[in-house]
C-alpha cells in the first residue's frame, strides 16, 4: 500500500485557484477544491509519487508528525479514488 | 442591433469563398420538392440561396429579432412565398413537415466551438428526414504547430511583469484560454495533421491525437484547431491557410505555457478533448525537441481559464444554499404577477410600487422587469402593435 502510485484520468484538469488547487471532471463537469494540505498531496500523486513519498512531502512542507500525514495521506486517496480523480497505477 | 452585429453579419456576406462553397453544397441537393431549414438564419442568406436553387420550402430559424428583417430581405427578393420564418431556439423547433436539407452557419474556428454539432445531434432525431442531409455534413478536426504573434501579445505579457508587477494569476488563466487569430501561413512550422473525423451531428465530446512533424526552425509557442469542413460530396471549405478553399475565418489557438525552440524533425504530440455541448476545450501537448534535454510536456483546459472565487466553486458543487436577496424577492414578485391576463404595464407599476427601495425608479423597474420576462413570457405569435409600456 505505502509504495501504491496513482494515475490521474486525462478527463481530470486542476488549477490552483488562491490557496487551494481545483480539480474538475470533465465527464460530470464537476468541480472540487482541495486545501493547501490537500494540493500538497495531489500534487504529489497525479505525478506519480507513491503514497510514502506524498506523506513524506507533507511532512517536509507543514512540519507535521508523520503519522499524522500519513494517515492524511490515506484518508485524502480514499476520496479522491471514491470521487474518480485518481485511480491506483497497475 | 449593435454595431459589432452588423459588422459579423457584413462580414457573412463579405466572404465569397464561403458563400459559394454553401451554394455549391446546396445545388447538389436541392430538387423543387425540398424542403430546407436554416438554423441560425441571421440574415437569411442561407435560406435565400435554398431557395433562389428551387426548393419547395424554406425554413428560417433565429431566436433574435433579426427574424423580422430576414423575412423583410426575403420579400425585398420575391422569395419569401416559399419561405417561413421563425424566431426560436433550435432546440424548442418544431416543424410541420420533416427536413431534406439542413444548414447552418455557425461552425466557428473548431467546428465544436459554435454550435453546429450540438444544433445539428439534435436535429438529427426531431426535424431532419431519415434520407435528409446536413450542410456541413462532416468535419477533419485540424492541428497545426505555430509560432503565434498572438501568444506573445495575450500569454507571454503576463509573464513579463507588466507595469512591474507580478501577473502570474493571470498568467494560469491565460494559458488555459483558447483563442481566435488569424494566424498567417508562414507562421507554420510544419503540415497539420487530423487528429479527428466526425459527422456535423456528433455531440458527444471528440476526443483525438496527431503527431506534428516540424520542418522548419522556430519558437513554437501554440498549436491551432482548425477544420476541412465536407459541405457535400464534391464541395469543402476550410479555415486552414495551408489549404485550398480557405474562406475568411480564424483559427482557434491553444497556447503553450512558453516557446519552445524547434528545428525540422522534432516531433510534437497534440491531443483533444473538446465537448460541443459545453464549449470545452482541453488540449495536451508534449514537444521532443533537440534543444531540450526532455520532453516538454503541458496541458491546457478552458474550464480552467474561467475567472472564479470561492462562492463561484461553491456554486458548482450544489452544496450552497442560496439566501432570499430583496432582488430575488422582488423577481419572485414580479413572476407572482404573470397571469396570461395582466399587461405589462400593469406589472411595472406594482412592482415599482412594491420595491422602491430595490429600483429607485420607474425606469429601473421597467428595465428589470421587461429583461426577466422577455426570454420566457413572450407571445407565442408574432408581435402585434400596442401601447408602448
Amino acid at each position: 500500500m505505502a509504495d501504491q502510485t496513482f494515475i490521474a484520468p486525462p478527463t481530470v484538469v486542476s488549477r490552483q485557484v488562491g490557496g487551494e488547487m481545483v480539480l474538475v471532471d470533465l465527464n460530470s463537469e464537476q468541480y472540487f477544491s482541495l486545501n493547501q494540505t490537500g494540493s500538497v498531496i495531489w500534487t504529489a500523486l497525479a505525478a506519480g509519487q507513491s503514497i510514502t513519498n506524498a506523506g513524506a512531502n507533507l511532512v517536509a512542507t507543514f512540519d507535521v508528525p508523520a503519522e499524522t500525514a500519513a494517515a492524511d495521506v490515506d484518508a485524502l486517496v480514499q476520496e479522491l479514488v471514491a470521487a474518480g480523480l485518481l485511480h491506483p497505477a497497475d | 442591433m449593435s454595431r459589432s452585429e452588423i459588422a459579423e453579419h457584413a462580414g457573412y456576406l463579405g466572404d465569397e469563398v464561403k458563400l459559394a462553397a454553401y451554394e455549391a453544397a446546396l445545388k447538389e441537393y436541392v430538387r423543387p420538392d425540398t424542403v430546407v431549414v436554416d438554423l441560425g438564419a441571421g440574415t437569411g442568406i442561407l435560406g435565400l440561396l435554398a431557395a433562389r436553387a428551387g426548393a419547395r420550402r424554406v425554413y428560417s430559424v433565429d431566436r433574435g429579432s433579426i427574424i423580422a428583417t430576414t423575412e423583410a430581405i426575403a420579400r425585398a427578393n420575391g422569395l419569401a412565398d416559399r419561405m417561413v420564418f421563425v424566431q426560436e431556439n433550435s432546440s424548442r423547433l418544431t416543424l410541420p413537415e420533416p427536413a431534406d436539407v439542413i444548414v447552418c452557419d455557425q461552425i466557428g474556428g473548431l467546428a465544436y466551438d459554435a454550435g453546429v454539432l450540438d444544433y445539428y445531434h439534435d436535429a438529427r432525431r426531431r426535424l431532419l428526414a431519415a434520407d435528409g442531409v446536413f450542410v456541413p455534413g462532416s468535419f477533419r478536426l485540424l492541428a497545426g504547430a505555430v509560432d503565434a504573434d498572438h501568444w506573445r501579445q495575450t500569454v507571454g505579457l503576463w509573464a513579463n511583469r507588466p507595469a512591474g508587477f507580478d501577473m502570474a494569476p493571470m498568467f494560469e488563466q491565460a494559458v488555459n484560454t483558447e483563442y481566435r487569430t488569424e494566424v498567417p501561413a508562414d507562421h507554420f512550422l510544419g503540415t497539420p495533421e487530423v487528429w479527428a473525423s466526425i459527422g456535423a451531428d456528433h455531440g458527444d465530446p471528440v476526443q483525438g491525437e496527431a503527431e506534428l512533424v516540424i520542418e522548419r526552425p522556430g519558437s513554437l509557442n501554440a498549436i491551432t484547431g482548425m477544420f476541412v469542413a465536407a459541405m457535400s460530396p464534391s464541395v469543402e471549405l476550410t479555415n486552414c491557410p495551408l489549404l485550398p478553399n480557405q474562406f475568411k475565418r480564424w483559427q482557434n489557438l491553444y497556447p503553450l505555457p512558453r516557446p519552445v525552440a524547434v528545428s525540422p524533425g522534432d516531433r510534437v504530440r497534440v491531443s483533444f478533448d473538446v465537448r460541443p455541448r459545453t464549449y470545452l476545450a482541453t488540449w495536451t501537448v508534449e514537444v521532443r525537441a533537440g534543444s531540450e534535454p526532455a520532453p516538454v510536456r503541458s496541458r491546457g483546459s478552458t474550464i480552467l481559464g474561467k475567472f472564479m472565487t470561492g462562492s463561484d466553486l461553491a456554486y458548482t458543487s450544489g452544496t450552497i444554499v442560496p439566501r432570499m436577496s430583496d432582488g430575488l424577492a422582488a423577481d419572485r414578485f414580479v413572476l407572482s404577477l404573470v397571469d396570461g391576463e395582466r399587461p405589462l404595464a400593469s406589472i411595472i407599476d406594482a412592482t415599482w410600487a412594491e420595491f422602491p427601495d430595490v429600483f429607485r425608479s420607474r425606469d429601473a423597474t421597467k428595465e428589470r422587469v421587461g429583461s426577466l420576462l422577455w426570454r420566457h413570457a413572450r407571445p407565442e405569435q408574432p408581435w402585434s402593435i400596442s401601447p408602448t409600456a
